[in-house]
């Protein structure tokens, strides 16, 4: 069946980026280029003590003997990593604001046209706590002070280091060690800001705890560090979420999260993640190369990951478990819809240490125009894992007939008392299915939107309520100009 | 191309890449060092070991020579051709397998015999033709060559039959077969492996599977310290099927690896692959299993399941089962399990009054089983399961 209305489809697909603007704000960058002295000067204007700056001066030297790696299934033309500007902050008055009316309005305005009502918040008492990130500084955090009476700290990066700085010395770098690969020593180098949480022990964090970054400032990598720690039977869960203003040069992004669970621990970590996907010729876009990965350190403890990945030109993350407390819990829920010319690496590491640990991997991976989409995972039993259990599911679902759906699962077992089972399906839309819907008077593009959804609704199901509805939202729009 | 040309150039490749190496992402699991390393400078000597002929044309390969002696290859069907590759000149020879790895590449510089089959067009020969590799000459390399074609309409019976001696001589099988499967052709492939407990067996099978054609191989493993199977078809014409099953029975410190590739490169057509391995002792087992289906592929049904079943702490699988797709109107699954019998299945059968060790073996055959009921070919099956419970009773006493 040929689709009539494709011609309207074309027009969707040349809509502009839907949160593409530049918000006009004198930044206070450094010039572009990567050495030890610019390491050294972002460490010196952010006034972080020595081990810090030594610390991101090993990773630097590290990084200088690494190569990007080319494993992943992705192409993009070389990065030249000395032509990136490697500390962009929006220039302040005189000290840090103390409060939102310090904040500069137009970068208020940012927010409010991003859909991030930062001042509504403050009225809407305690749902969501916003540590709104604009490039590489905070600039204003929100309900910090209730978040305090419970002992809980939630804070950027820069503020842990100055008040925190024991619990930052403990663990960062504990899971994702400055050596572990070269976007993440890139980062652990020149990492600019990003979230702290600290969860005391047997505290249940009462509101989903929150981030929105947006890349701003043209020529300008966001280099990431968020730091989680969910101590003896703490939960909490976080989201992190992020749109981009349009633009024609790439942008690189490496993030570094890492999670650690103690005994009885729980943490969600919820992703939707819009960057700049590029218009549909490729051109433009963001590179993002992110490293997250959670350590249950304690018996019984859970991390669970949910992300829906719509942006980004060039996506390549593994949000990882490593499952080292007896009956600790992996899971991994993925939506990773790639349009026109959008490139997805992206799945998950299960490493099962520990007895009884469980882990779960669900992942919809959708592939439209000439994009290609692939999954590539590890589940690993060590012989130490005793009745160490694994199931994953990783279903594909094509697009039109110029894109790429690939999954590429790595399996290894060690221990005999392990039950691993992994599952994988290509389908494409129906044209059945869409003549059905067209005949109850739903067009296309709705119906389209319905499978769509319809197939992702595993992963949905795992966010919070307020992700669940703007995912939804997203996948749409993210789907616009593909045919059905 | 000239023989004197294709070999050349493979020795080049041969030479100036050397082994791979663990470094190389096709190679991650398997360390070949042990044959890098290793010599090769044994002497030739007649193979003196025993074999069931499964049919009536058998083609007995000693150390890596054609034996007319122990062979027989007369009173062939008309229209069916067998012999020495050595006397028959071929140009689709290298073909298929040039210089994809450095044990291709080593095996078209190096062969020094091997079979060449060929059916002429419309000819069908049910009869299974055996091929026997005996080896036991200690520190040999035997780098053998088959070709194996089948014209437009014809079917062949094919089993391949590496039998080492029972010294644990420590040699190296390279073997490489070639097969082209003419349009509504079919070729029925087995490869039984059972070589020494101190060989190093490495085997490429590459075919092209032309319109509505079938190809179907089966490798059943059992033999070799060190090995690996590179089982690699491409359909190349409208409605071909390919099958490519098999079964890994491992022990001691043996490492085996598959890697499967299907490459769909026309629509409609089918592919099947069922792999089952079970591991004993300190055993490992590495499946890679990949199917390709390209653009112009649509209407792709492709299957492709792992399945292995851990006896012993201390065995080890890697199994990777890889889907690659670039048409959206096609029918794609796969999978992989790993772990133990069912406690429940056994316990069932222990109140039906079957002992535990009797439920063990059952459900143990059972799942390799399953890869078994494919055989069609039916002599080639009754040795198979001999072999197979062979095995099993060596592993439970």
């Amino acid at each position: 069946m040929k689709i009539e209305n494709e011609k309207s489809f074309d027009e969707i697909a040349e809509k502009e980026y839907k949160y593409g603007f530049v918000t006009d704000i004198e930044s206070d960058s450094l010039p572009p280029g990567l050495n030890e002295e610019i390491v050294r000067e972002i460490s010196r204007r952010k006034n972080e003590p020595e081990w810090l700056t030594e610390w991101r001066v090993k990773a630097f030297h590290h990084w200088t003997t690494l190569e990007q790696p080319q494993w992943a299934k992705v192409e993009f033309p070389p990065i030249d990593y000395q032509a990136v500007s490697y500390y962009s902050a929006p220039k302040r008055k005189i000290d840090a604001p103390k409060s939102l009316d310090e904040v500069d309005p137009e970068l208020l305005e940012t927010y409010e046209k991003l859909g991030i009502p930062l001042r509504e918040q403050e009225v809407l008492a305690g749902v969501v706590a916003v540590d709104a990130v604009f490039d590489s500084v905070s600039v204003a955090t929100t309900f910090k002070g209730k978040l305090e009476e419970m002992g809980i700290i939630f804070c950027s990066f820069s503020e842990a280091v100055k008040d925190h700085p024991e619990l930052v010395k403990k663990y960062l770098g504990s899971v994702v060690p400055y050596k572990d690969n070269y976007f993440a020593t890139l980062n652990s180098a020149v990492f600019s800001d990003g979230s702290f949480c600290y969860v005391p022990p047997g505290v249940r964090c009462p509101m989903e705890l929150s981030t929105y970054f947006r890349i701003n400032a043209a020529n300008t990598g966001q280099f990431e560090r968020t730091l989680l720690i969910a101590d003896e039977g703490a939960y909490v869960s976080y989201l992190e979420g992020c749109t981009a203003p349009q633009r024609d040069e790439n942008q690189l992004h490496a993030a570094v999260v890492e999670l650690i669970a103690h005994k009885d621990a729980k943490i969600k970590y919820s992703t939707v993640q819009n960057w700049y996907p590029g218009d549909k010729d490729g051109k433009g876009g963001i590179y993002n190369f992110v490293t997250k990965r959670g350590h249950c350190r304690g018996d019984n403890s859970k991390i669970s990951w949910t992300q829906v990945e719509t942006g980004s030109a060039i996506t390549w993350k593994y949000p990882s478990c490593i499952l080292k407390g007896d009956n600790s819990v992996g899971e991994f829920y993925s939506v990773a819809v790639t349009n026109n010319m959008q490139q997805a690496d992206t799945g998950t590491k299960m490493i099962h240490i520990g007895k009884n640990t469980k882990s779960t991997i669900v992942s919809k991976g959708i592939s439209a125009g000439r994009a290609q989409n692939s999954y590539r995972g590890l589940v690993r039993v060590q012989e130490t894992a005793e009745n160490a259990r694994n199931f994953s599911q990783c279903d594909s679902m094509l697009i039109g007939d110029q894109c790429g759906a690939h999954t590429f699962p790595y399996i290894d077992i060690n221990n005999p008392t392990a039950q691993v089972e992994h599952e994988a399906t290509t389908t494409k839309i129906g044209e059945d299915q869409i003549f059905y819907c067209n005949q109850r008077g739903l067009d296309t593009e709705e119906a389209v939107n319905m499978i769509v959804n319809g197939f992702c609704k595993e992963v949905f199901r795992e966010l919070p309520m307020e992700f669940a509805v703007e995912a939804q939202k997203l996948l749409g729009i993210s789907l616009e100009g593909s045919v059905g | 191309m000239d023989l004197k040309l294709l070999r050349d150039r493979a020795e080049n490749a041969f030479r100036e890449n050397g082994f791979p190496t663990s470094r190389d992402e096709l190679w991650r699991f398997t360390d070949v060092s042990p044959v890098a390393a290793a010599a090769f400078d044994g002497a030739w000597k007649p193979a003196d070991i025993p074999f069931v002929p499964l049919g009536s044309v058998v083609a007995v390969f000693e150390n890596g020579k054609l034996s007319l002696e122990k062979s027989n290859l007369d009173g062939l069907p008309a229209g069916l051709h067998v012999g020495s590759i050595m006397d028959q000149a071929d140009e689709r020879l290298g073909s298929l397998a040039d210089a994809q790895s450095a044990f291709v590449s080593a095996n078209t510089a190096y062969f020094s015999d091997g079979l060449h089959i060929q059916a002429d067009d419309g000819v069908q020969v049910d009869e299974p033709i055996h091929l026997v590799f005996l080896a036991d000459a200690d520190g040999m390399a035997f780098h053998v060559r088959n070709l194996i074609s089948c014209g437009a309409g014809s079917k062949l019976t094919v089993v391949e039959e590496y039998i080492g001696g029972a010294d644990d001589s420590a040699y190296w099988t390279n073997a490489v077969t070639e097969v082209f499967v003419g349009d509504e052709g079919t070729v029925d492939h087995y490869k039984v492996q059972r070589e020494s407990g101190g060989a190093f067996h490495f085997q490429t099978i590459e075919a092209s599977v032309g319109a509505n054609a079938v190809f179907s191989n089966h490798a059943i493993t059992i033999g070799s310290r060190l090995g690996r199977n590179d089982i690699r078809g491409k359909l190349t014409g409208e409605g071909g099927e390919a099958v490519c099953n098999g079964l890994y029975l491992l022990k001691d410190r043996q490492l085996f690896d598959t890697h499967m590739f299907m490459d769909h490169a026309v629509p409609q057509c089918n592919s099947h692959e069922l792999y089952k391995g079970i591991l004993d002792e300190k055993a490992r087992a590495v499946f890679c299993g990949r199917i390709l289906v390209q653009q112009d592929a649509q209407q792709t049904d492709a299957v492709q399941s792992n399945k292995n079943l851990l006896l012993s702490r201390g065995a080890k699988v890697n199994t990777l089962p890889q889907l690659e797709i670039y048409a959206d109107d096609v029918k794609c699954t796969h999978g992989a399990t790993v772990g133990e019998l069912d406690e429940q299945a056994l316990y069932y059968l222990q109140t039906r009054g079957i002992d535990p060790a009797a439920g063990h073996a059952m459900l143990t055959f059972a799942f390799a089983n399953e890869v078994l009921d494919e055989v069609k070919c039916r002599p080639a099956k009754a040795h198979i399961e001999k072999l197979v419970h062979e095995w099993l009773d060596q592993v439970s006493a």
